[in-house]
């Protein structure tokens, strides 16, 4: 992992600026769900809000995948997290661009509120988003 | 007379008064945000129950119950679907040998949604739509052996 400080400001700058859009939004399932990053370094960073919409707690999980759903391998803090019902938390993810210049994502927050039933539904939010190195 | 200049005092001073207090009417500005987002809200569980001749589990069956999703959203660009599983979670010896899955969605409210295969993602409108998810799994060789059986559809929205 190289980060240099000047490229982990920037990452953080891109995070700072595609959370400013999300502002306090209690009981949404994710924010936000479009975003764009110019990273200068081979990883980038996206700060994302998943939340409960539900009236208990319930665990989330977010996950990384491209834009054909398969899994990457990003370092996410926390990857999953209980929430209180109505409320959000913040989680950062950090993704390498493994030598693309142009690297789509989706970040899914993911839920599984009911277990003892034959078919469980999962839900699973997802923002897309685009990150260019800028070299 | 005294009286009549006193009333007349009173009704100026009310007057000035009253004029006084239009003079700071102001505005106060109110400003909000609603971001562009998806939430899905699990209402219930589905059920599968098998068929008479028990080669078959599903939602549309006899005693089955689809499960049902709301997802409101708040921008125009999202479109949701339901992905079949690839294999039950639980099931007994032999259960899981030879099944396909199937998963298939239907919608109502803001957006009108017919009967779509899982795996074709539909666009919702801006709104609260009600989804409701149907799980079938065909046992091609043999027939489902007693026990309990679960599977996980996943319903996203992107």
């Amino acid at each position: 992992m190289r980060v240099g400080a000047r490229a982990a400001a920037m990452c953080f700058a891109a995070a700072a600026f595609l959370t400013g859009t999300a502002g306090a939004a209690p009981a949404q399932a994710l924010t936000p769900m479009r975003g764009e990053v110019k990273s200068f370094t081979d990883q980038f960073a996206i700060r994302v809000f998943p939340a409960n919409p539900y009236q208990r707690r319930i665990k989330v999980e977010v996950k990384v995948y491209d834009e054909t759903f398969a899994p990457i391998a990003a370092l996410v803090l926390p990857q999953a997290a209980m929430l209180a019902p109505q409320d959000n938390r913040s989680v950062m993810v950090l993704v390498p661009f493994d030598g693309k210049t142009v690297r789509r994502v989706r970040i899914c927050a993911e839920s599984i509120p009911f277990e003892n039933k034959s078919t469980r539904l999962r839900t699973q939010v997802c923002g897309r988003f685009l990150a260019t190195r800028v070299r | 007379m005294r009286k009549i200049l006193s009333n007349s005092l009173a009704a100026a001073v009310l007057a000035l008064s009253a004029h006084a207090a239009s003079a700071v009417d102001s505005i106060v500005p109110f400003t909000g945000v609603v971001t562009s987002t998806c939430v899905l809200t699990v209402g219930t569980p589905g059920v599968m129950s098998a068929s008479t001749d028990f080669t078959n589990l599903s939602s549309t069956n006899a005693g089955g119950v689809a499960g049902t999703v709301a997802v409101l959203s708040t921008g125009a660009s999202f479109k949701v679907s339901a992905i079949s599983p690839t294999s039950f979670t639980t099931a007994p010896a032999g259960g899981g040998d030879a099944v396909s899955f199937n998963a298939l969605y239907q919608g109502s409210g803001a957006t009108s949604i017919g009967s779509t295969p899982g795996a074709t993602p539909t666009t919702v409108n801006t709104g609260l739509t009600n989804l409701s998810v149907n799980l079938n799994a065909q046992k091609s060789t043999g027939t489902f052996p007693a026990g309990a059986y679960a599977s996980e559809v996943i319903v996203r929205c992107e």
